[in-house]
């Protein structure tokens, strides 16, 4: 032992240029593989999701025929509610919909945000929200979500409690219980009380649970997977008590064709002429017409397909960026030991045997494969904040990567020609 | 009592059809307590002789017996534990490690071996002692002369004690009196009973020598 780290200290020290072209070699390559590990895994994942939850169930997608802010806005307001109780009373099937909100968190003191710009809506699309700065608010991702809709993509809560029965009815003047995706945890608790501006500038929200990570919802429409951790999720409030104590039905009816048109039909009786019923139900209320889309097998094949194809893909770009690391890393580690064979071949001149020199080289690399998860550590959670590919995983890039290029090496110690380096010195 | 027996040696460089023949046939015997010199012209193959007997080197063929056992050495990992175990090598040059302070070059011959920091400490600094180096313990060698350069590298061919003590041009890039001392330091080892095999140039030393051989056409004449 007492060779090995004398070793590793000597060569760590003698060697400091190579040893950093080597570990920001080696990091590099973590850091690549590891981004395009995320992007497998959540690929996979959405692959995975679409065969479990989507394929094997009959669904309609619900599409208002009708613009809604237009020349049919006020029967959809008053009609709205109707509707949907009479589509959720028809036992053919489960109906749940989810639709997007706005809430304003204000600045702070100093202007600066209250929460990082990836919480922000838009964010994804690359949209800057200066607008919002006239009214001093960072408008969050936030969705109104019936009952249902947790059941329907198999969410759960991760920490404190999902909406009760009560919670589907609001009381004037009090905050509006909400659940938080998994990236709220850094910022707040269960209990807390947020304020900001959803109908009124002095609005607030109690945070009552946190979903798990990875909680997902699917865009109606588009092919892909909506994921919830940066959300504030409300109940679709049916009902409002009013401080005089009179009861307000379908408070929001307001954006019930939004609603509506983000709707779901989960099918649990396949002899139902689906798109019949619907009909029925809009002309009992003489409501514009509502268009019945079958998700078809076609449409969740190609999601699937294309999240199979972005797997290989960039697994074979994985494999291909470790091939050139462990070349280029092995060139280095090749050309760092053929300047030290004077030194390897006094040690074993002296009696150290080459396997000893070789664990020491090892020992060393062991260390910066260690070192080298570092970086996508840190981008883990800066970026996700959470581990999103284990340090095992990672490990598991960084130390088989330092092996293979050690072959050369071990090569060149163990057929080490002592008479010709000793020959070589002396002259 | 013999401690080395070589019968047969061969050794050639080069590819097939281009060899140059170092050593041929060569036969030796070297007794235990003895202090042998190998004498020769530039390119006989001394040097070639000293490393097959400390396992630097291999023979093409002929039989290696060290105390009367058969030597096999089948690679690298064999011969340095050969060399733990019984070989001492001062290299022509020094070849000492510069990153390396005078005490870490001396020390790092028993980097390997299973003794306590104490032990350890207390052996190198006793030999450097013995070799009135203790005060450079801590000098780079670049920042050594040649004679103190040569005693750090007798002190790291001897620290483990070996049973045989080879020694490549020991004294050859040393003045008169450095060349003495060093001589001095030899004798010393051989007279408290060990082997050594010293290859020169130099008629002082193969005059203090209890043997010399001579080789000539890659054999002992």
């Amino acid at each position: 032992m007492r060779f090995l780290f004398r070793e590793l200290s000597r060569s760590l020290v003698t060697h400091w240029k190579y040893n950093f072209l080597l570990l920001f070699e080696l990091a590099l390559c973590v850091l690549v593989v590891f981004v395009l590990l995320f992007n497998v895994k959540t690929s996979a994942e959405s692959a995975n999701w679409y065969k479990t939850t989507i394929s094997d169930a009959v669904r309609y997608q619900l599409n208002l025929v009708e613009d809604p802010s237009v020349s049919s806005a006020e029967i959809i307001a008053a009609e709205g509610s109707n509707i949907i109780s009479a589509i959720k009373s028809n036992t053919s099937w489960k109906f749940y919909s989810w639709c997007e909100t706005g809430f304003g968190i204000p600045f702070q003191a100093d202007g600066s945000f209250s929460l990082p710009a990836k919480f922000e809506s838009g964010y994804e699309d690359g949209v800057h929200l200066e607008s919002n700065d006239e009214l001093g608010v960072q408008a969050v991702k936030c969705a109104y979500f019936t009952p249902e809709v947790f059941q329907a993509y198999g969410m759960t809560i991760s920490e404190g409690n999902g909406f009760s029965e009560d919670d589907y009815t609001y009381e004037e003047g009090q905050p509006y219980p909400v659940i938080l995706g998994s990236e709220y945890k850094d910022y707040y608790k269960i209990g807390d009380i947020i304020d900001g501006a959803l109908y009124t500038q002095d609005d607030s929200l109690k945070v009552i649970g946190f979903l798990d990570s990875g909680s997902f919802i699917a865009s109606p429409g588009v092919n892909y997977l909506l994921s919830l951790d940066r959300y504030i999720i409300f109940p679709y409030f049916t009902k409002e008590i009013l401080k005089d104590g009179s009861v307000m039905k379908d408070p929001l009816g307001g954006i019930t064709g939004a609603f509506i048109a983000e709707g779901t039909l989960l099918i649990t009786d396949p002899t139902v002429d689906v798109q019949d019923e619907i009909n029925k139900i809009t002309n009992t209320y003489g409501f514009p017409a509502i268009q019945c889309v079958q998700y078809t097998g076609s449409t969740i094949e190609s999601a699937e397909v294309i999240s199979q194809r972005n797997v290989t893909l960039l697994s074979v770009l994985a494999t291909v960026i470790c091939g050139l690391s462990i070349l280029s890393i092995g060139m280095i580690l090749k050309r760092r030991t053929e300047k030290e064979m004077l030194t390897y071949g006094m040690y074993m001149v002296s009696g150290i045997l080459p396997r000893k020199i070789y664990m020491a080289i090892l020992l060393e690399l062991m260390l910066f494969a260690g070192l080298a998860i570092l970086p996508a550590v840190w981008l883990s959670y800066y970026q996700y904040h959470s581990m999103v590919v284990p340090p095992w995983q990672l490990l598991c890039i960084s130390i088989p990567i330092l092996l293979i290029s050690t072959l050369p090496v071990r090569k060149l110690i163990s057929r080490v020609n002592l008479d010709q380096i000793i020959r070589r010195k002396s002259q | 009592m013999s401690l080395i027996r070589l019968e047969k040696i061969n050794r050639h460089y080069g590819a097939e059809n281009k060899q140059t023949v170092i050593l041929k046939d060569l036969n030796l015997e070297i007794e235990k307590n003895e202090m042998l010199a190998i004498r020769g012209k530039s390119g006989s193959g001394k040097t070639t002789l000293l490393n097959i007997l400390g396992g630097i080197d291999f023979a093409d063929s002929g039989e290696y017996f060290f105390l009367n056992e058969p030597l096999k050495l089948r690679n690298q990992n064999d011969a340095a534990r050969f060399r733990h175990k019984h070989i001492g090598v001062i290299v022509q040059h020094f070849a000492l490690l510069d990153d390396l302070n005078a005490y870490d070059n001396i020390a790092m011959a028993l980097w390997a071996d299973r003794i306590s920091p104490k032990e350890l400490r207390s052996r190198v600094e006793t030999l450097m002692d013995e070799l009135e180096i203790l005060t450079l313990k801590k000098q780079s060698p670049i920042e050594l002369s040649g004679g103190e350069k040569q005693r750090v590298a007798i002190a790291r061919a001897l620290i483990r004690k070996p049973d045989l003590l080879l020694a490549d041009e020991p004294t050859g890039a040393l003045d008169e009196m450095t060349e003495q001392q060093i001589l001095m330091i030899l004798k010393r080892f051989h007279e408290e009973g060990n082997t050594l095999v010293i290859v020169t140039h130099d008629d002082s030393v193969a005059s203090n020598c209890s043997r010399q051989i001579h080789i000539r056409d890659g054999q002992v004449v």
